[in-house]
């Protein structure tokens, strides 16, 4: 009985194996098929792109900086290199992944305020890269805690595994190719005016002056990045992007101490977050955090002007 | 630890092996061990409250056989109880009953303001204070033999797969495993190992696919409108199905390895044809429950009509509090109690046209309250979605995958969940004659989580209550 059982065990064991084998090479096969949509850009990031000035951040970054007007206007191949959700480890893994192939004249780093809270969350956000882990492991880890990063590291013996939660997108894709431009992706409507009455009300309604509590990690993390960027003699803007309703208290609180540490660096800051060309205006908004293509154009022009005027007085 | 992570994988691997190479009589302690490490991984000192609840439940337990009177028994039962439930009260409503007095004092114009205490709800607290007091009700009952031995006692409060989450065990059912020679059985592992991979489905493709969506509307309500709150209720039922449920299945597996049977906790909920019967099938463990501990000693539905309904009330409106400390929950619990009602007195033997959908739909109201993060945020929804339909909320810039991720997930678990009825429809067999074609299924299922899973160690949702 038992060696009957052992038996069904050793089958069991190598039948997953061969099978996690092969629905692994299947899986990296439609992921590499990929021409357009979020993991066709991210691959052309982190194979193929060369462009000088690039883009990094969340959503927001995909949503608010237009390539083609950059390289326009400054001259120079330009590229966004934002992604849904990510925050600092994924801007600074994304940074280093690139440095492998060339350093960029400029970047342009959008920070938004809730970039240093949850480093787990942050650390899962990276499975994004996971589909890079046999090139690009080392990097995608580094910053991870010790423990997450040597349980991050097992889950890789699945052959299948780094190309969890990518067959919606890749499907998707085949079926509705996305136009990409050079990452930009822009974002059409505007926010309903009841909605955003709701909102401002909301809004006046909170009473919280509590200080936020930043992971002072992720903050020194920041420090670093930025260091190491200047260090490359690369060209660093950093820039908090507009939002519909004004940045409250937590926000501004937070805007402030990461202008400290860019202050204390010699880094420039754009700060667009309380500015009254986007505040309360929302028909330049898709959403309550991300601009409409309208609002972007406009946005990406101030950034120039702004660039611009930073270059000049320098 | 989390059913979830890697740490529990590796504890479960370790306590089974050691389980099985250890003698019966030292297997006790090693799950004892095993229990008191579990719980300790969450907030260690904790585990002095669990002591306490087992240090009363266990004397009263011995107190309430040895004595001769009734009346001695009795006071003894209300002594327990009170005692065992002062824990609870403490930790878990103390700050709800502070705020509303505060709040009510700030209505009245009272000066005297209570302040309230800053603790963290010790995990699984209403699941083991529960299984705790079924034990001496049992004991008092006449139904259970008071337990001498103190070591058993502590484990079947402590048990570790049913801790912090249940099924909320009674007395006679697992008491007497403990003492049972388990021996060493492939099979018994295999069919703990594929309970816990159907479980790991359901909470790693489903209900964490599913919370995103929800999370992300429930979290901020005053940003969305009527339709989006209905997908993401509609997401909501799924996800506490499978967050709870999948749990469930982890907890029944990872014990049924060591040869220990718990008992079922859902029985396909959402194909229920009337709420009675839904709370048949949902949380099986605590609607027993309360049945046997609250509903009937209220007199049931022995009596009038009007009692009956008094009594369903009552044990629908404690249930909600025994979920949280939050109005929302017994806003809920009454919810369902008033349906029931209705139920009872208007439509019972009447048809009704499409009557699981009827009853989803009437869950999924209910859960509105349920997940809600006030009552104003839930009044708030109920009012969108009579009034305000609005654009649907596609999150992360209009990105449809995560929507379509968990509705993929939903729909591979309808289909597991309806497998044998698929099969009697098509003229299959409903469990494969080949054997390994079994295992083949297990197989695709374990890749199915890996490819499709979330494994970012998202939180059980009933680990709070």
């Amino acid at each position: 009985m038992r060696k009957k059982g052992m038996y069904r065990v050793f089958v069991f064991l190598i039948a997953f194996v061969v099978c996690d084998a092969v629905a692994g090479a299947v899986a990296k096969a439609l992921f590499y098929s990929q021409k357009s949509g979020k993991y066709a850009r991210l691959t052309t990031i982190v194979k193929t792109d060369t462009a000088e000035i690039i883009v990094l951040g969340s959503s927001h970054v995909m949503a608010h900086f237009i390539p083609a007007v950059i390289r326009d206007s400054l001259h120079e191949s330009a590229y966004n290199y934002g992604a849904n959700g990510q925050k600092l480890l994924f801007a600074r893994a994304i940074y280093e992944i690139r440095k492998k192939r060339s350093t960029p004249k400029m970047i342009i780093l959008n920070v938004d305020a809730d970039w240093f809270f949850d480093r787990h969350n942050q650390q899962d956000r990276m499975s994004d890269l996971y589909p890079y882990y046999g090139s690009d492991g080392d990097i995608i880890f580094r910053d991870f805690d010790r423990k997450d990063r040597l349980i991050g590291r097992l889950k890789f013996l699945s052959r299948t595994f780094p190309y969890n939660s990518t067959i919606v997108h890749v499907i998707k894709y085949k079926l509705k190719p996305q136009v990409d431009f050079d990452g930009y992706e822009p974002l059409y409507g505007a926010v309903d005016s009841l909605q955003l009455a709701q909102a401002l009300g909301a809004e006046e309604a909170k009473t919280d002056r509590t200080p936020p509590r930043p992971d002072t990690g992720l903050l020194e993390l920041f420090s670093r990045f930025i260091g190491e960027i200047q260090r490359d003699r690369v060209k660093l803007y950093v820039v908090f992007s507009p939002e519909l309703v004004k940045p409250d208290f937590f926000e501004a609180s937070m805007i402030r101490k990461i202008k400290t540490i860019c202050d204390s660096g010699g880094v420039s800051v754009v700060d667009f977050s309380g500015s009254d060309m986007f505040n309360n205006h929302r028909l330049l908004f898709h959403d309550f955090g991300h601009l409409n293509d309208s609002g972007a154009h406009l946005l990406t022009g101030m950034l120039i002007d702004s660039v611009r005027l930073r270059t000049n007085t320098r | 630890m989390l059913f979830n992570s890697f740490d529990f994988v590796f504890f479960f691997l370790i306590v089974t092996t050691l389980y099985y190479l250890l003698p019966f009589k030292f297997r006790w302690a090693l799950l004892l061990l095993a229990s008191c490490l579990f719980y300790m991984a969450f907030i260690p000192i904790y585990i002095f409250i669990l002591i306490i609840t087992i240090l009363i439940d266990y004397f009263a337990g011995i107190y309430i056989e040895k004595s001769q009177t009734r009346l001695r028994r009795r006071a003894l039962l209300t002594v327990s109880i009170l005692s065992t439930c002062l824990v609870l009260c403490i930790f878990k409503y103390y700050n709800f009953i502070v705020v509303n007095y505060n709040e009510i004092a700030k209505f009245l114009h009272w000066n005297y303001r209570i302040g309230i205490l800053k603790i963290i709800l010790p995990i699984g607290l209403s699941f083991h204070t529960f299984q705790s007091l079924s034990y001496v009700i049992e004991v008092y009952r006449g139904h259970q033999k008071a337990e001498k031995d103190f070591g058993i006692y502590c484990l079947y409060v402590m048990y570790y797969p049913q801790l912090v989450a249940g099924p909320i065990e009674r007395p006679q059912n697992l008491l007497h495993q403990f003492r049972r020679d388990v021996r060493f059985d492939w099979n018994v592992i295999g069919k703990g190992l594929r309970l816990m991979c159907m479980g790991y489905f359901m909470k790693l493709v489903v209900a964490d696919r599913c919370s995103l969506y929800v999370n992300a509307v429930y979290n901020h309500v005053h940003s969305h409108s009527g339709i989006t709150f209905i997908v993401a209720t509609f997401f909501f039922a799924f996800q506490i199905y499978s967050d709870f449920a999948g749990y469930s299945l982890i907890a029944i597996g990872a014990s049924q390895a060591m040869g220990i049977q718990l008992m079922t906790n859902f029985r396909t909920p959402y194909a229920s044809r009337s709420l009675s019967e839904f709370w048949r099938r949902w949380h099986i463990s605590l609607s027993t429950w309360f049945r046997d501990y609250l509903y009937v000693p209220l007199g049931g539905s022995h009596g009038s009509k009007l009692r009956t309904y008094r009594n369903l009330m009552i044990t629908f409106l404690v249930s909600g509090l025994w979920h949280g400390a939050n109005w929302t929950y017994v806003i809920w619990g009454g919810f369902h109690g008033l349906y029931l009602i209705v139920e009872n007195a208007f439509t019972k033997g009447k048809k009704i046209k499409f009557p699981q959908v009827w009853i989803f739909a009437v869950v999924c109201f209910g859960w509105i309250f349920f997940r809600a993060n006030t009552v104003q945020d839930s009044f708030f929804i109920v009012k969108s979605i009579f009034t305000h339909p609005g654009k649907l909320f596609i999150p992360g810039n209009q990105d449809v995958t995560a929507p379509i991720y968990a509705l993929i997930g939903i729909a591979i678990l309808l289909l597991l969940e309806n497998r044998s009825r698929i099969a009697t429809r098509l003229a299959l067999p409903g469990r494969p004659a080949f054997p390994y074609l079994n295992m083949l299924f297990y197989i695709s299922l374990a890749l199915t989580i890996i490819y499709l899973g979330v494994f970012d160690g998202g939180q059980f949702i009933y680990f709070q209550f």
